[in-house]
């Protein structure tokens, strides 16, 4: 009974093994050789520049984001626009159904709704590479003002300020007594 | 255009979601054109939609039951989740727009992904087909996630969204291995065809398969079990639940702890109902379900049991709630566990009142935020007699939240309770009395710093819809306490759309 999933357990077995033991086969045929030519970034490989552990700007996601919109759009219009002739002109495997029109209007529906996901970005000035507060969200105009970020130098004569403002520490008891 | 009608026939039966998704896409584009501003309009908007939803499910009530696109199944359990989704809601937009400590401009998009959630949840609560399921699944926890970090420049907002996003992709990928794992069993995605072998052979029967081998039959249906568990946050996939609460802005929380746990809910009544209890279902798994059952009766009593001993040292208010809310759900999961008609229907009922009380808990918590600008039982000291109206509703609500009489939480866990008993659970039931004895202890510890202690004179701040709401769910919590009997048919009519037959007694 608990056999029925052996092959499965053959399988992964075997895949295991390929793996490995192509790993080991390779390290044990290849030739060694550890000169600077040899160990050059083969072929298809970018030299790398500094690290690869740095801070990626924000906007690359993004865009990567934006990009999803039309994967997923090209992956499902594909099989719809196979069959969208066929149905459109009544034919093939949509014959008789009469769901030309039915299939053509759901499909610019489904444009139309996923366009407005890249309308909502453009309008929001995620297409800008340099954002500004243009696109931003609306301010109300108190708010706007308080985008005005104070100066350094500001900063430091408030601090000194507060500093000047704060009692002075105690005097040393045994001098008062 | 006759041949159309097959197609054109069944689209008036998705007219609920078919407005909520007009009217999600009219609001996003009205913000684009607003350019951000005066985002409250789009509230508004979003209310008028949702009365017109309710209006066209308050048809489908009546309407006998059907399928839409052979998927999407319109039955009265379906209907009454999906009303409750929308007073929830309707709630919540009231809440976003009465938040003394939001923004009134530039967050359209608030209401926009709260209503793709209620899309996602209505899609989820009314299908047989389990990839359908999964997908109104994800379209909730993706809005969701979305809305747990909507306050952008808040670290607490952020971490929830984070921790959420990660529990959440997590237990969906154990919930789809599940389902993949169901459909390589017995060839079809439809939970109803799971029940039974097909006629043409096209699908065996999860009791056929369970009778040959019961080992994979018993993964894929508990991994499928923890996709739910996560979702109405049981013991052991609670993880996320407090931190999530407490970071997310305090309407999210709100539309968390009662929406999308009650659709997590339907759906897990759904398909324990379909591949267990349904009309049909061979005897075979009947004698599995018994062992299923056990399984949720023990999750249920270590779900409860942890939610109130947790809650009792929260000094935070909105933590508080949210082990509460892990509590409650176990006390809702015991109605599952029985495994009867009965128990689905007193499960039903516990989901309203839990909807109820908690909503007028989540309305109280959000009044005093705007009043003292923190969540913490301390900071209550003293405004119970500021502000007695909204104080004494929220002691409504904590009496009905421990379970005490003549408050409909009171009924709702006296339901529960007659069911776990009649069935055989007697041992759950008295765990589940125990715990409504600790929990009354944190629940009245609120309760103490709002009225027994010395009054701070300081002017009042009104917030008079949030009043009104807080009241009218108290008067509610109470009526319903004490005239029971339309709920509770409402209730039993979940249960019956499901065919799930009657217990012989």
């Amino acid at each position: 009974m608990y056999f029925d999933y052996l092959n499965a357990l053959v399988f992964a077995a075997v895949g295991f093994v390929f793996v490995f033991a192509n790993l080991i086969l390779a390290s044990v045929l290849r030739p060694k050789r550890k000169t600077d030519v040899g160990l050059e970034t083969y072929e298809c490989g970018e030299e790398t520049i500094g690290d690869a552990w740095i801070q990626f700007d924000i906007r690359y996601y993004t865009v990567a984001l934006v990009y999803v919109i039309f994967a997923v759009e090209i992956a499902f219009l594909f099989p719809w626009a196979l069959v969208l002739g066929d149905a459109v002109a009544n034919q093939g495997a949509a014959k008789g159904a009469g769901i030309g029109a039915f299939v053509l209007l759901e499909g610019v529906l489904f444009i139309v709704i996923l366009f407005l996901g890249l309308a909502y970005v453009w309008a929001k000035g995620d297409l800008d590479w340099v954002l500004s507060y243009r696109h931003s969200t609306y301010q109300p105009p108190e708010l706007r003002a308080k985008i005005n970020l104070p100066q350094v130098k500001e900063i430091e004569a408030a601090q000194e300020a507060q500093k000047a403002a704060e009692p002075k520490p105690a005097p040393d008891t045994e001098e008062a007594a | 255009m006759s041949e159309l009608s097959p197609y054109l026939a069944d689209l008036p039966r998705l007219a609920p979601e078919l407005l909520l998704t007009a009217l999600a896409l009219i609001v996003l584009v009205w913000d684009l054109v607003l350019r951000g501003r005066d985002s409250r309009k789009l509230g508004y908007l979003t209310l008028f939609g949702l009365v017109g939803t309710g209006w066209l499910l308050v048809q489908q009530w009546h309407a006998p039951t059907s399928t839409a696109f052979g998927m999407v199944v319109i039955d009265r359990f379906g209907t009454f989740f999906k009303l409750f989704t929308v007073g929830a809601l309707a709630v919540v937009t009231l809440f976003v727009l009465s938040d003394r400590r939001e923004k009134k401009h530039g967050v359209g998009e608030y209401f926009f992904l709260l209503i793709g959630a209620a899309i996602g949840i209505f899609f989820m609560v009314s299908t047989n087909n389990l990839v359908l399921l999964m997908l109104g699944l994800e379209l909730l926890s993706l809005a969701s996630y979305a809305l747990a970090g909507f306050h952008k420049g808040s670290k607490r907002s952020a971490e929830a969204a984070l921790k959420y996003i990660v529990f959440g992709g997590l237990s969906a990928g154990v919930m789809l291995y599940g389902i993949s794992l169901l459909y390589g069993l017995t060839g079809t995605i439809d939970l109803a065809a799971m029940g039974r072998n097909a006629a043409d052979g096209s699908s065996i029967s999860l009791a056929a398969q369970f009778t040959a081998s019961p080992v994979p039959v018993a993964i894929a249906v508990v991994l499928v079990l923890a996709g739910f568990a996560y979702k109405i946050s049981v013991v052991p996939f609670h993880f996320w639940t407090p931190d999530v609460y407490e970071g997310a802005p305090t309407p999210v929380t709100t539309f968390l702890a009662v929406a999308s746990k009650a659709a997590g809910f339907a759906a897990l009544l759904r398909f324990i109902g379909a591949l267990f209890m349904a009309e049909g279902v061979e005897v075979a798994v009947s004698a599995y379900a018994q062992r299923i059952g056990l399984l949720l009766a023990l999750l249920a009593a270590i779900t409860m049991t942890l939610g109130n001993l947790s809650a009792l040292r929260q000094t935070n208010l909105k933590r508080l709630l949210a082990y509460s809310s892990i509590a409650h759900a176990g006390y809702a999961l015991m109605g599952v566990a029985v495994m009867t008609s009965a128990g689905f229907s007193a499960s039903i009922f516990y989901l309203a009142a839990y909807y109820l009380m908690n909503l007028g808990a989540f309305g109280f918590l959000l009044f005093f935020e705007g009043v003292t600008g923190s969540e913490d039982v301390d900071s209550l000291k003293g405004l119970g007699w500021r502000y007695p109206l909204v104080s004494c509703a929220m002691v409504v609500m904590l009496v009905s939240l421990t379970g005490l009489p003549p408050t409909v939480g009171f009924y709702g866990k006296y339901l529960l309770f007659y069911e776990s008993v009649d069935a055989g659970y007697a041992w759950l039931a008295v765990v589940a009395a125990l715990n409504s004895v600790v929990s009354l202890f944190y629940y009245f510890r609120v309760a103490k710093a709002l009225f027994l202690t010395t009054v701070e004179d300081k002017p009042r701040v009104l917030q008079p819809v949030l009043t009104g709401i807080i009241a009218v769910l108290a008067v509610f919590t109470i009526v319903t306490g004490l005239f029971n009997r339309p709920l509770q048919e409402w209730a039993n009519a979940g249960p019956a759309s499901l065919h799930i037959p009657a217990a012989q007694k």
